[in-house]
């Protein structure tokens, strides 16, 4: 071959696969009408709805299958498999009517002994189940949500479309609803009589999983998407477009995605929302819609109380010493909120008479009384992968070193972080948590021997108070409990709460009724969705 | 280890070839298993568990805490953690992801399509364009070619992938719309291979970058040196053009030194194409091991150890075997 001939063929080849690469076809989300495309940052990690902790799976789930009943972001619940529910004098017992024209999606209907069947195969020992406890209340089941013999638990079929759930001891029923709304209930005619090997396998609930949600799985690439199709026959309405694909997308990416039309909306909350430096951007995009969300997502500054200096007043200074203000309004650029116990301001329990602290010259006082070793080089671990939160640290050493302390970042991994805390080789660290209307969500980081109990605290006073809130039976009967919880939280500071991030949405303006405000309770009724 | 020196007698060569390949397989064995160790050795002492992962959700119980360990295994020491690991390896089982739960060879291979496609094809373009500028720089050294060859071979070295990522995401996908910014499709439509080649672009483009720069160099200062040797001289003398000299005779001769800098990048292209899968939410090895890592599961940062270590021992093999192929002069020894 001559090199004239050569340059032909190459120049051939090389324009038949710019033809095959734009014939392929770049349709877009926007173009192609009726598939919509969710974005959030992580994939998905099990399709065994139990055995897993993380969110980004929930997301999933809640597509494929439906639960009795599902939280909303100002702490009521909505109707989902269960039209209502009802609970029995002296709260023991909550009772619920099934809706009558649920089908799974090959068609069978859906009835109480699938709930029972899915209560039973959760409580059992044997099966993978990372997230048992959310069975800890029902009846027949421990402390961790296994079951004390062989179909214990307390989930009984009354009629086909009646469910009683009986519990443990008298509580307020919303706190065992907001561990069933995460309950999601699986086909019994599917998985019984498959031996625990095959349940436990991933292959028996991700080949081709059969739901009752408002989408039907259709396929997947595992670390980049998972593809569904509508379920025409939902029993809350057919969706208005035929495909949903969740991707996932850096968060770095999101607005990009967002802009060119290949992402339509985002998972929102800690799951994918825009970066607080991109958010000027996103209000000023023709084609989309942002909503920044105030959430109840917060971040503290942990204390290890096992540190001798590190005494009550000492941490109080600490926390004294922190200028929320200037971090929610100079770094957060207002998207956010200060606040100083777990209880936010979006929670119906938040005590708006707790005040935040600020006073820098008091907490030097108080550390100069304690006899604080300010000579001493305070390790303070700092997680990385969130931008914000390593700033917001970053101010926080500013303040403390302001009153003569010796602070020294150290940037770790997450899982570090843990770890570190856990064995208190940390002087401070700064986590987040939050996303949950229960006002004891906080419990475990301040219950002594919990292991999420990163401050070390060995005081069981906060969580007896929780744990009192929790046993009164109405909302006024708990609410003092709760409004004593943030007082004595802020006093006796195991942790400096800092601040809340808003959620920063954004979706294409060709859908409409998103309502996102619920997605960040893991809440999100892709069904009412509709698309221009 | 391979030396220079003329073959005497041709017959010989290919007898001492086999004993070279035999004896550097058997050098790899004990490499290998060392690399696993270390590896094995390190992700253990690294602070934190595949148990504190499950924190995320401060309600797990710590019951079903215990009931995770025992099942992972971690309630036993590392030495024997890793004992059990190598047997049940050997018996070509690789266990399975702490994670997922799914057997970690399944999940490894389903990663390695996608891997191996940007490697494949990053491979490809790097070398076709690198050996461009080479040729083009070498053969007008000292002219404005030359200095714009090598300035672009510098500027693409010096350029980190997630900047280079970025700045391609934002000019094609978020101004001109006309590339997709992540995946392997689009979520719409029928996938096709037309819309996989349009997705790899960017990827290719950018895990392609800093190689073009780097192999540009080596290949300009190959052809530079091989265009002083006699028998360029001879056929420039016999009137052969520039040209023609360049691609029938020196060439072959510049690409044996580029060959095994090539080799050598071979693991990196798969294992290494970390921050490009990232970016790009390429679902491949890379992506995988950065999850694998941040949530300490053992069994998969194992697995893509063995994959890797396996590529890059044999690469290095093969990059050796090749040279001596290309260049006749070469003897094993």
């Amino acid at each position: 071959m001559n090199g004239r001939r050569s340059i032909k063929v190459f120049s051939g080849a090389f324009l038949l696969m710019i033809a095959v690469i734009f014939a392929g076809g770049r349709v877009t989300a926007a173009e192609s009408g009726k598939t919509v495309t969710i974005a959030m940052t992580s994939a998905w990690d099990t399709f065994l709805p139990i055995n897993s902790s993380s969110n980004y799976s929930r997301l999933i789930y809640g597509q494929i299958y439906s639960r009795l009943a599902a939280g909303r972001i100002d702490g009521s619940y909505v109707p989902d498999l269960a039209d209502s529910w009802e609970v029995s004098e002296g709260s023991t017992e909550v009772t619920f009517k099934l809706n009558r024209n649920v089908r799974w999606h090959d068609g069978v209907p859906l009835t109480a002994d699938d709930v029972v069947y899915t209560f039973q195969l959760y409580s059992n020992p044997k099966l993978d189940a990372l997230s048992r406890y959310m069975l800890q209340y029902i009846a027949g089941a421990d402390d961790s949500g296994a079951e004390l013999s062989p179909g214990s638990i307390g989930v009984k079929a009354a009629d086909d479309y009646t469910v009683v759930v009986t519990l443990k001891s008298p509580m307020f029923y919303e706190t065992l609803l907001n561990d069933l709304s995460d309950v999601f209930i699986v086909p019994k005619h599917i998985y019984e009589g498959k031996t625990i090997e095959e349940l436990n396998s991933p292959a028996a609930w991700e080949k081709t999983p059969v739901g009752s949600g408002p989408f039907k799985y259709a396929d997947k690439i595992d670390g980049e998407r998972v593809e569904f199709t509508a379920n025409k026959d939902y029993f809350r309405g057919a969706p208005d477009f035929d495909r949903l694909v969740v991707r996932i997308i850096p968060g770095t990416n999101l607005l990009a995605g967002l802009i060119s039309g290949e992402v339509d909306i985002l998972a929102g909350g800690g799951l994918g929302s825009v970066l607080l430096d991109d958010w000027e951007l996103a209000k000023h995009q023709p084609n989309l819609v942002t909503e920044s969300l105030p959430t109840s997502n917060y971040q503290t500054l942990v204390i290890n109380t096992q540190k001798e200096y590190f005494t009550e007043p000492a941490r109080q200074a600490i926390s004294k010493a922190i200028n929320r203000k200037v971090i929610v309004e100079s770094l957060l650029k207002g998207e956010g909120e200060a606040v100083i116990t777990p209880i936010t301001p979006l929670s119906r329990y938040f005590d708006d008479s707790v005040e935040i602290w600020y006073d820098p010259a008091e907490a030097e006082k108080i550390l100069r009384d304690e006899k604080f070793p300010f000579d001493r080089e305070l390790v303070f671990l700092v997680p990385t992968g969130n931008t914000m939160r390593e700033r917001a640290a970053a101010l926080v050493e500013q303040d403390l070193e302001r009153i003569g302390l010796k602070v020294r970042i150290q940037l770790v991994d997450f899982t570090t972080l843990m770890d570190s805390m856990l064995k208190g080789q940390h002087d401070f660290g700064i986590i987040g948590s939050g996303n949950s209307s229960d006002p004891s969500e906080s419990r475990q980081m301040i219950q002594p021997g919990n292991s999420v109990n990163f401050a070390l605290l060995t005081d069981p006073e906060l969580a007896d108070i929780c744990d009192e809130g929790n046993a009164a039976l109405t909302y006024e009967e708990r609410l003092p409990h709760f409004k004593k919880y943030q007082r004595r939280i802020r006093d006796i500071t195991p942790m400096a709460y800092l601040y809340t991030t808003n959620a920063l949405m954004a979706y294409n303006k060709r859908l409409s009724r998103v309502n996102p405000v619920n997605y960040l309770t893991l809440y999100w009724p892709t069904w009412e969705w509709r698309v221009d | 280890m391979i030396i220079l020196r003329m073959a005497a007698k041709r017959g010989s060569l290919n007898g001492m070839k086999w004993r070279y390949i035999v004896r550097r397989l058997c050098i790899a064995v004990p490499t290998f298993f060392g690399i696993t160790l270390i590896v094995y050795i390190i992700a253990s002492f690294a602070p934190g568990s595949p148990l504190d992962a499950f924190l995320a959700d401060p309600r797990i119980t710590a019951a079903e805490l215990a009931r995770k360990k025992t099942a992972m295994g971690l309630d036993r020491p590392v030495a024997v953690q890793y004992l059990m690991w190598l047997k049940a390896f050997l018996g070509g089982d690789f266990g399975f992801s702490f994670s997922t739960k799914k057997p970690v060879l399944d999940v490894i291979i389903q990663r390695m399509g996608p891997t191996l496609l940007l490697a494949f094809s990053s491979v490809v373009l790097s070398v076709a364009a690198a050996v461009f500028l080479g040729i083009s720089a070498a053969s007008r050294i000292n002219t404005v070619r030359d200095y714009a060859a090598s300035g672009l071979s510098l500027f693409m070295l010096s350029s980190p992938n997630f900047f280079v990522g970025l700045v391609l995401i934002y000019i094609f996908s978020v101004k001109l719309k006309l590339l997709p910014s992540n995946g392997l499709y689009d979520s719409a439509g029928e996938k096709s291979f037309g819309m996989l080649l349009r997705h790899m672009i960017l990827p290719v483009l950018v895990l392609s970058f800093q190689h073009i720069g780097n192999w540009t160099r080596h290949m300009r200062s190959s052809v530079i040196s091989t265009l002083t040797e006699d028998y360029i001289r001879t056929a420039r003398a016999k009137g052969l053009g520039r040209t023609q000299t360049i691609l029938r005779h020196a060439l072959r001769n510049s690409l044996t030194p580029l060959l095994t800098v090539i080799g050598m990048s071979i693991p990196e292209f798969v294992g290494g194409a970390v921050i490009t899968e990232q970016i790009f939410s390429w679902p491949g090895v890379g992506s995988l091991m950065v999850q694998a890592i941040s949530s300490r599961d053992y069994p998969v940062i194992m697995g893509i150890t063995v994959f890797v270590a396996l590529l890059a021992l044999l690469s290095n093999l093969v990059t050796d075997i090749l040279y001596g192929q290309l260049d006749p002069r070469v003897r094993y020894e």
